[in-house]
């Protein structure tokens, strides 16, 4: 495969995947609605494959709000949520998509599952969402994720899943067919081994690959309305098979010196684009993993019964979705992936955006900075807000991780 | 802070009150007792005394500065969570056998984590599950069932390191202690509404603060005790413009409640953790035959009415209407720590309500230690003058 064939492939890539992602956006929602289509909404998506087995346009609040932080209007709209009443520092994403609800700039859906995962930000939004009175008459379900990582946890969860899968089946007035389920689930399967045979790939040195593609197999192969489906699974084959060229080859991603390998272990922040950008550029540094760059391991459907099904379900989502996984689960959740994950992809320093929303994370720095330098492993905890450069800006960023590796020897 | 109550037992509970620790937790060391710590009122009192356990609530009382704990949370966590493990680094909860901490908020489940590396000489320390929906119509049972395996869990934990047995009597024994600690101080309650009541909102915090530091069974001693002094006394006749409600987390600082008093606000009644949340609701069911079950059950459905309950919106706007009425309140104030997604997000909603209803309405964002009287002050005041200007 030549230079050219092979970026004409990304470019291909890439056109795709930005097709395909329109599926999980407010401007799709909007079409939807007003197409006078059934759709639900959901504060996080925890079992992608029932709303695709069952056919249904399903939206994540949470992703509009995080979305809405990279539009001009933002900062304006945060300060409007919080004139609306919110806490002051209540995370600025979910923040967001609160005032998207209460401003009445997200179409009336047809039904609506909250629940209390992955943290006390998303679980305010929705009870925010369960409250607002013009969607009083919507029929709402309730989740309760546990904390706990027993099996007995995951079949709990598993019956609640199933419980709202029926929910939904009941206003559809359709059954879920679960062939089809089984179907997806299957292929969904592939694609999550596709997204793990991707982060190995980008563990070569130097790595084949900018960090937006990861984030692009997660937001069409985990997220909305195409996951299961075999387009994907072909998208995510031609991705692999295209990146393992590339290391074949011994190439590093185009124009790029690779002199530091970090992870940005967190969701990334809004100014990443530019701030990624800067730092492979400026520095050789290349980000290597944050949550949308997650790969697994996935746990794999087990379609052999349907309670079965439900209860990996519920593995995947509660075991394997890093925020989910690290936002309740236990400090050694947390360090235990950082510390697999930085030997694993060969990295030079962790970051930690320690973001103003995440309190959990705040509340465990001590212990996973401690954890850390015993392990050998240098980190640095930024305190910005994700969705909010006001607090501190991509540039700001940059200063504070370019000190932090030259302290530690990273730049010469 | 001077209290009006002339009772002996009101004395001894506000000094129970104002400190950490007190004879009686000494009392029962020294006669060979355990205790065990606790954060949330989800975390049910009732195992812990069935095991022949002091139940004892953590909190900051006397607490200044966070400096210690600092080195834990982040300053971007709430000033509760931080104050009391600030006391605990500084050992002052040194007399905890074991400390359970819930799954309730993203700060206090942290407590767990730190614990567990932090140089503290209580060593046991387990985390309770415990869910975080009432569940939707047809799924309480699935939810109330989770809730018993994890309470069966909790049980077994303070078993096997106690080598105590949680038997079916002694929960249901225990059932019915914290019941009756509910009816007094559910009786007491009813006592401020009245026009005058006999005893303050900050003097009857005090008295239930001290419930959750003693003896359950000396504790229901002391309150009908109280209630004997008090059902002969007649309330000061004050020169207050306004009865308030109070909404929020726990509130455990008196100088918090004086700020009302001393601008002419009368708080009658509130909705708050360890205060009517816990008070005013339904009882354990005594005679049930599976005790685990029940206790479960009255922590799942029938005292959710918590912000980080997903769904609890709606039971929360329903009690404060009812104790509204019932106690004749001119207006509710929310308050709620720095930092409080749950509270939060509830304050804007409860805000939108009580403009819909026309009910005056004040929210305080604050830390759990008032430093910052002088502003909160100020905004007391003007609201208490509105509040009196309308009526």
């Amino acid at each position: 495969m030549d230079t050219d064939n092979n970026k004409n492939i990304f470019d291909q890539l890439n056109k795709e995947c930005n097709e395909y992602s329109k599926a999980i956006f407010l401007e799709s929602c909007v079409e939807v609605a007003k197409n006078g289509e059934q759709f639900g909404l959901t504060t996080e998506d925890c079992f992608p494959e029932v709303h695709c087995a069952l056919g249904l346009p399903y939206y994540s609040i949470a992703v509009f709000g995080g979305v809405m932080s990279q539009m001009p209007q933002a900062f304006d709209l945060i300060d409007k949520s919080k004139e609306m009443g919110v806490g002051s520092m209540t995370c600025s994403g979910p923040k967001l998509a609160m005032y998207m609800v209460e401003s009445g700039m997200i179409p009336k859906p047809n039904m609506i599952i909250t629940g209390n995962q992955p943290c006390d930000a998303i679980s305010a939004l929705g009870d925010l969402v369960n409250s607002y009175k013009p969607w009083a008459d919507v029929p709402k379900f309730y989740m309760s994720a546990p904390h706990d990582k027993s099996e007995e946890s995951y079949v709990f969860y598993g019956k609640q899943m199933r419980a709202a899968a029926a929910f939904l089946e009941d206003i559809l007035g359709r059954k879920l067919d679960m062939n089809k389920l089984k179907q997806i689930s299957e292929e969904a399967n592939k694609q999550c081994q596709l997204m793990l045979e991707l982060q190995v790939l980008k563990s070569a040195v130097p790595t084949p690959i900018d960090w937006t593609w990861g984030r692009s197999a997660t937001r069409i192969a985990r997220w909305g309305s195409r996951v299961g489906s075999p387009v994907v699974t072909e998208w995510l084959e031609r991705l692999v098979a295209a990146t393992e060229q590339r290391v074949k080859e011994k190439k590093g991603i185009d124009g790029i010196t690779e002199k530091i390998r970090f992870m940005w272990y967190d969701m990334v922040p809004t100014s990443s684009e530019k701030l990624f950008s800067r730092l492979a550029n400026e520095l050789g540094a290349v980000e290597l993993m944050d949550y949308y760059n997650w790969g697994g391991p996935w746990t794999p459907i087990d379609t052999s019964s349907e309670e079965a099904m439900f209860t990996s379900f519920a593995k995947r989502y509660l075991k394997d979705t890093p925020m989910v996984k690290h936002a309740m689960g236990t400090v050694q959740s947390f360090t235990d992936d950082i510390t697999r994950l930085y030997k694993e992809l060969k990295c030079d320093a962790v970051v930690l955006g320690l973001n103003i929303g995440h309190k959990e994370q705040n509340a465990m720095y001590r212990v996973i900075e401690d954890i850390c330098r015993e392990r050998g492993i240098p980190i640095q905890m930024i305190g910005c807000d994700l969705w909010d450069e006001r607090y501190m800006t991509g540039d700001q960023i940059f200063d504070k991780i370019q000190m932090f590796f030259e302290v530690s020897g990273l730049i010469k | 802070m001077k209290s009006g109550i002339k009772s002996e037992v009101y004395d001894k509970l506000a000094g129970i009150a104002g400190n950490v620790s007190n004879s009686e937790i000494e009392n029962w060391q020294k006669q060979g007792g355990k205790i065990v710590g606790y954060f949330c009122p989800f975390i049910p009192e009732e195992i812990i005394i069935a095991g022949g356990f002091l139940p004892y609530k953590v909190r900051g009382t006397g607490s200044s500065d966070t400096s210690e704990a600092d080195e834990y949370f982040d300053t971007k966590n709430c000033s509760f969570v931080r104050h009391c493990f600030n006391h605990a680094l500084l050992g002052k909860f040194d007399f905890l056998d074991a400390m359970i901490v819930g799954t309730g908020c993203d700060h206090t489940r942290r407590i767990f984590d730190n614990w567990q590396v932090a140089p503290l000489k209580t060593k046991l320390v387990y985390l309770l599950d415990h869910p975080r929906t009432m569940g939707t119509e047809g799924m309480e049972e699935t939810i109330i069932s989770y809730y018993r395996a994890q309470l069966a869990k909790m049980k077994e934990y303070l078993e096997n390191n106690f080598g105590v047995e949680i038997t079916v009597p002694k929960l249901r024994n225990a059932i019915k202690l914290c019941n009756e600690t509910r009816l007094f101080q559910k009786k007491l309650y009813e006592l401020r509404k009245v026009e005058n009541p006999p005893i303050t909102a900050a003097e009857m915090a005090s008295v239930l603060m001290a419930g959750a530091s003693i003896p359950k069974e000396q504790y229901n001693e002391y309150l009908k005790t109280l209630l004997k002094d008090l059902s002969s006394v007649q309330g000061v006749k004050k020169d207050y413009q306004a009865r308030l409600m109070i909404i929020g987390p726990a509130i455990e600082d008196p100088l918090f409640y004086s700020l009302f008093e001393e601008n002419g606000g009368e708080i009658v009644i509130d909705d708050t953790c360890f205060g009517a949340r816990y008070s005013m609701k339904s009882f354990i069911d005594e005679e049930a035959e599976d005790p685990l079950h029940a206790i479960a059950k009255y922590n799942v459905s029938d005292v959710p009415f918590c912000p980080k309950i997903n769904g609890s919106h709606k039971n929360r706007i329903e009690f404060i209407d009812k104790m509204m009425k019932e106690y004749k309140v001119d207006g509710i104030i929310g308050q709620g720590y720095v930092a409080c997604d749950p509270w939060g997000s509830s304050f804007g909603m409860l805000s939108a309500h009580m403009k819909d209803a026309g009910i005056p309405y004040l929210r305080l964002e604050r830390e759990y230690i008032s430093t910052e009287t002088g502003q909160l002050s100020t905004r007391i005041q003007a609201f208490i003058e509105t509040i009196g200007g309308r009526k």
